[in-house]
């Protein structure tokens, strides 16, 4: 009789893959038990190393990790560049049985159609967070950055070039992804106000130190960093303004040459479990492209508007999108406010 | 005057040490997020017990640094006492290029390592960036250090003793053995000790020569920094900087012993 359940656990079990899985990931961005639950299950150990940027990740792909590692997280942004660069493989969704459990607006996302390359592993957006105890008067607007009348207290641009050129754009009415030398001309005049009136440029870590602080009442922000820290203060609000904002992917792929690409399909497939996402979730403050996984998310978290933001505020959102050499038109503005 | 001179000497040593204070404080902080105090806890030095991962980076941290010590520490006492013993043609040459690890940018070394590694994996197939990797090039620049510390401690030996034990019938081995080794014992340690130190903090010498299954607790500190810093890392910053303290305290303690 045991030896007959043995059996039949074994049998539920899918394809025991084994060996080593090296997933290169951002530092303290997967709880340690949903790996712990990976390595029972298919008889593996998980080897993870840490990058700072997303520009280091590149760099580590390029010199030879292609080959090295199995599986990466870039954000949305880097999927088709590295597809194009032949760092990451093309996805054989057969082996993918759970890519039914994503959420519609992920089965095909802009940044990389289909999901040829790559999954999505968590989303956020950009927006702007404030102390509710500290603003003048009440925020749901780019103009508290770039109105002189709409001034709500001591504020911060975050220190990222496309996304803060990218909110100027958004608060006159044009797509951040807009390349019109004229458009980004009146982008860069709106900055060179926001800049003098504020107190300067932040990453978002530092903005929202600043934010705890009190130094700070508004600042330009990521919604993760934000919800992070909500519970520690409660009159810290986070909106993405009624002109819209940024919202970002970081996704999984598999690299071309992976020493491992079994074990690496059952970790993506792995990681789209409704009871993982959800796990994932929990722990990271970001949202799940899983929708399968939301009934099981923390019901603060699952409820807060700022992780998922209504319907009417999603349709507002613009992905950062590769503009090939018109970034030499953002370099310029960009480098003209710094040195203002 | 001797007052102003004072309040520098103060005001040098807070702009050393504040810094470091402030990690320490902030490893015992209860908030997670901030920077002001909210109160006294254990609980960041707790989870650290707990944290797989950051165990996983210690034990390569320490893998790293103990063999690259071993490798450096052998290696730099022999090129001292060859220096010391004998009088060859490039031994000026030698003196000179000694220093040259010692001085050289570690961003320099550690791209020129990566590009050396590259061309041999290019050459041979050999070898693929892991700890092995690191291990190697820690021991390029530690051997220098080793050698210097080695050979001060060597100048002030008096080369009438070997030359005693040579006439009392002793071999060259028997001589390094029982003589030169017992006598130079403490630099030796001391050169070890600071060879360790270096590699248990080296940052951009390991950036550039890890592979994957490779990562160090520097390299995944400074990872974390951009997702805003845990209190976890505060906590072990505390710790290595308490482990490094140590490890140049007693290095000095035992360079200083006669």
């Amino acid at each position: 009789m045991k030896k007959l359940s043995v059996l039949l656990v074994l049998l539920a079990l899918p394809a025991l893959a084994g060996g080593e899985l090296r997933f290169f990931n951002w530092a303290d961005y997967i709880p340690e038990d949903v790996i712990a639950d990976f390595e029972r299950r298919y008889q593996a150990r998980v080897i993870m190393d840490t990058f700072e940027s997303p520009e280091a990740m590149l760099a580590k792909l390029q010199a030879g990790g292609y080959a090295e590692y199995d599986v990466v997280v870039p954000p949305d942004y880097y999927v088709l560049e590295m597809a194009r660069a032949g760092l990451i493989r093309p996805l054989d969704h057969t082996r993918l049985k759970n890519l039914k459990n994503l959420a519609e607006e992920f089965q095909n996302p802009a940044y990389d159609p289909q999901n040829a390359h790559s999954i999505p592993y968590q989303w956020g957006t950009t927006g702007i967070a404030y102390d509710s105890e500290a603003v003048r008067r009440p925020v749901e607007s780019w103009a508290v950055f770039f109105d002189p009348e709409a001034y709500a207290g001591p504020c911060f641009l975050l220190d990222e070039m496309r996304e803060t050129i990218g909110a100027a754009l958004k608060y006159l009415g044009y797509s951040l992804n807009d390349t019109d030398p004229a458009h980004l001309e009146e982008a860069k005049e709106l900055l060179i106000g926001a800049k003098r009136r504020c107190l300067g440029f932040a990453g978002g870590v530092e903005a929202r130190s600043r934010l705890l602080a009190g130094d700070a009442a508004v600042v330009h922000a990521y919604s993760g960093d934000i919800v992070q820290i909500q519970e520690e203060a409660p009159s810290v609000r986070y909106l993405v303004p009624k002109e819209g904002g940024t919202i970002w992917t970081d996704a999984l792929a598999i690299t071309r040459e992976a020493p491992n690409p079994d074990l690496a399909y059952a970790f993506l497939d792995f990681l789209m479990e409704p009871e993982v996402a959800a796990r994932v979730s929990n722990y990271n403050g970001y949202a799940s492209p899983v929708a399968a996984a939301w009934p099981l998310l923390d019901e603060a978290l699952r409820n807060n508007p700022a992780v998922f933001p209504p319907k009417e505020v999603r349709e507002k959102l613009e992905y950062i999108r590769d503009i090939g050499e018109a970034i030499k038109l953002y370099d310029r503005v960009w480098t003209e406010l710094k040195a203002r | 005057m001797n007052r102003l001179l004072k309040l520098y000497t103060l005001i040098v040593l807070a702009f050393l040490y504040l810094p470091i204070a402030v990690i320490v404080v902030l490893s015992f902080n209860q908030s997670r997020f901030g920077v002001t105090w909210r109160g006294f806890t254990l609980e960041w030095y707790q989870r650290l017990l707990h944290h797989h991962r950051l165990a996983i980076y210690a034990e390569n941290t320490l893998i790293v640094a103990v063999a690259s010590t071993l490798i450096a520490t052998v290696l730099g006492t022999l090129l001292a006492l060859g220096m010391y013993r004998y009088r060859f043609r490039a031994k000026g040459a030698i003196r000179l290029l000694l220093y040259v690890p010692v001085v050289i940018p570690d961003i320099v070394m550690g791209v020129a390592l990566l590009l050396f590694y590259a061309w041999l994996r290019l050459h041979l197939g050999w070898p693929r960036l892991s700890l092995a990797t690191i291990v190697i090039g820690h021991a390029t620049f530690q051997i220098a250090y080793v050698t210097l510390v080695v050979r001060s401690r060597l100048a002030a030996l008096d080369p009438a003793l070997e030359e005693a034990a040579a006439d009392l019938g002793a071999g060259g081995f028997a001589t390094f053995r029982f003589v030169t080794l017992p006598l130079i014992w403490p630099g030796v340690l001391a050169g070890a000790l600071l060879a360790f130190t270096l590699s248990l903090d080296d940052f951009v010498i390991t950036f550039f020569t890890a592979g994957p299954g490779s990562t160090t607790l520097p390299l995944y500190i400074y990872s974390s920094v951009k997702r805003g810093v845990t209190p976890e890392i505060h906590a072990l910053s505390a710790i290595l900087i308490a482990a490094t303290t140590a490890g140049l305290l007693l290095g000095r303690a035992l360079l200083n012993r006669r």
